[in-house]
């Protein structure tokens, strides 16, 4: 009499368990064993759910930006924003105003900050399957003095528990990086070289292995720059597709700007020495040996290596055969503006200038606020 | 009547119990669930980063345990002639640290080297030594995360940082909108990184 009801407990209890633990361990599954895709090009398809992070303290860095770039999306676009509670999300809707775009809140409860672009790479799904694959980087850089930056590492935890395990998982990589290091298209992936100063004798032995765990990872070949300028990669060069990328030339910001700023553009200082234009050449250079025809596009880099007037920090939108560039742009450097405006044009695409004036001086423009989770087409 | 909602009474809590049992026995590491988790596989970590120049294998290597701010910033570079004759090489070691503009700019300032000095370095066949870096400044003086650097005829060994970590006091403000659960996982972040030296 005992026995029975206690006999078919256990036997529940295993099979709950089995259950549970399929469910659990499906969204914990190494990336090696999911069906992941590659990462996400750069260039390719129409945008379709993108991720930004907003913080109220930040709102003078990055509203303008947001508001420009928000009001300019078509309908078909989700904008998910990552952000510290509800009311930091009706903050950014009552700042955004009306807009065609939806935007979902993806409230985290925790420090972060208003940079998307570094905390993750997005995988494609398998073909013409489902979830996307958030690949975050094994550690933040400066988490360890920087409260909000070690919540940055748990915002794609946040978005992936939001979405689903259906829509997107979030998994670690063995690597250390920042989502901005990395520029791609359809044919391979850039990769600048701070990682390999940051992977190799840490992760890696050396850079034949980072090289081959990069190619595992993101499923697409690696070009690992030997010399690129500091920073990150949409700093100084962008896939444009069709086998193009534009790189940045700091001869041409001269040019165009002349030797002294106007006031208040570029406060470090411009960096116009013969060793940071050789660094430029270099990525073009790099480009053109991989087959790319190389379009250099007028930037200024500022002589604290992380302060740019880039023109490549965008995010690109191919829709119905129609390719759109949401491009940043800066007061008081209208002249620069309108040279790299000319460049995309000339490249095939309808230029939307996104005033980044607020955030560039804290070493982001477009690109590193707005990450893409998923593109169609 | 009793007897039977006793049997179906014993059988849900055995099943509840043995469920819980075996999933919290089994339980794998979500990422998506919280935080991203370590992988089930320990990630490498190398961490005495090392090269090989002249024949002699460098290494810099792990502190014991971590300095203190108020504490001399010492770092240690291991050299072992691997050859059958006496090696001298110029050996280059240095500090970098950075700093942080703000709160909410997107990464710290590019790091700087801040303490350098040339150390050359002779070792008779098959030698091997330990070579003490004193910079003869406070952890505290050395900016937020300071770094040892190595660099012999153009190559160099990059170090993470050792452990030492000098909060900016504006960074540590208690904030209203920070909650304790938060502040103490980015203290669990510390505490890997301080592990790992990574």
């Amino acid at each position: 009499m005992f026995r029975k009801p206690v006999a078919f407990g256990i036997a529940a209890g295993l099979a709950l368990a089995a259950m549970v633990l399929t469910y659990a361990s499906r969204r914990a599954a190494p990336l090696s064993a999911r069906r992941a895709g590659p990462v996400l090009a750069d260039c390719d398809g129409a945008l379709e759910q993108l991720v930004i992070h907003y913080v109220p303290e930040a709102a003078d860095i990055v509203t303008e930006a947001y508001c420009g770039f928000l009001s300019a999306l078509p309908a078909e676009v989700t904008v998910h924003v990552v952000c510290p509670d509800a009311a930091a999300f009706d903050a950014l809707r009552r700042a955004a105003g009306p807009v065609a775009c939806t935007l979902r809140a993806v409230p985290t409860g925790h420090p972060m900050t208003t940079w998307s672009r570094d905390r993750w790479l997005s995988l494609s799904p398998p073909a013409g399957g489902h979830p996307v694959t958030l690949l975050t980087p094994r550690a933040e850089k400066a988490a360890a003095i920087w409260p909000e930056r070690g919540g940055d590492r748990l915002t794609a935890g946040d978005i992936a528990r939001t979405l689903g395990p259906d829509r997107a998982v979030a998994t670690r990589s063995d690597l250390l990086f920042d989502g901005g290091d990395f520029v791609a298209d359809d044919r391979c992936v850039f990769v600048t070289p701070s990682v390999a100063e940051r992977n190799i004798q840490h992760t890696v032995a050396d850079r034949s292995e980072l090289v081959r765990a990069l190619e595992r990872e993101l499923g697409r070949k690696v070009v690992l720059l030997d010399e690129a300028p500091p920073y990150h990669a949409g700093m100084f060069m962008m896939a444009a597709g069709d086998g193009v990328m534009l790189v940045g030339d700091p001869s041409l910001g001269r040019e165009i700007l002349g030797r002294s700023l106007p006031p208040g553009v570029m406060p470090p200082g411009a960096d116009y020495t013969p060793r940071t234009q050789r660094l430029f050449d270099a990525v073009a250079r790099r480009c053109a040996a991989e087959g790319y025809r190389v379009v250099r596009i007028p930037t200024v880099s500022g002589t604290d290596g992380r302060t740019y007037l880039t023109y490549l920090n965008v995010i690109l939108d191919s829709r119905s055969g129609r390719r759109t560039v949401y491009m940043p742009v800066y007061r008081g450097a209208e002249s620069l503006n309108k040279a790299a405006q000319e460049v995309w044009q000339d490249a095939g695409w309808e230029v939307r200038p996104v005033d980044c004036t607020a955030s560039y001086v804290h070493f982001g423009s477009l690109r590193c606020l707005v990450n893409v989770l998923s593109r169609s087409g | 009547m009793n007897a039977k909602i006793r049997s179906c009474l014993t059988a849900a809590l055995v099943a509840l119990g043995t469920m819980a049992i075996v999933v919290v026995a089994n339980w794998p590491n979500v990422l998506d669930a919280k935080a991203p988790a370590p992988a089930k596989t320990p990630a490498r970590v190398i961490k005495a980063p090392t090269m090989t120049v002249h024949g002699c294998r460098l290494t810099l290597l792990p502190p014991d345990k971590p300095a203190k701010g108020d504490q001399e910033y010492v770092f240690a570079v291991e050299a072992v002639n691997t050859t059958d004759k006496p090696v001298h090489f110029d050996m280059t070691v240095a500090v970098r640290s950075t700093s942080l503009r703000s709160r909410f700019s997107r990464m710290p300032a590019m790091p700087r080297e801040i303490w350098r000095q040339d150390c050359p370095v002779s070792l008779v066949a098959g030698e091997t030594r330990v070579i003490t870096v004193a910079t003869g400044k406070k952890a505290s003086a050395l900016g937020a995360m300071p770094s040892p650097h190595v660099t012999v005829d153009g190559k160099h060994l990059h170090g993470s940082p050792l452990g030492i970590f000098q909060p900016l006091r504006r960074l540590r403000t208690p904030n209203g909108n920070v909650p304790i659960k938060a502040i103490k996982q980015v203290a669990a972040l510390q505490a890997v990184r301080t592990r790992t030296g990574g």
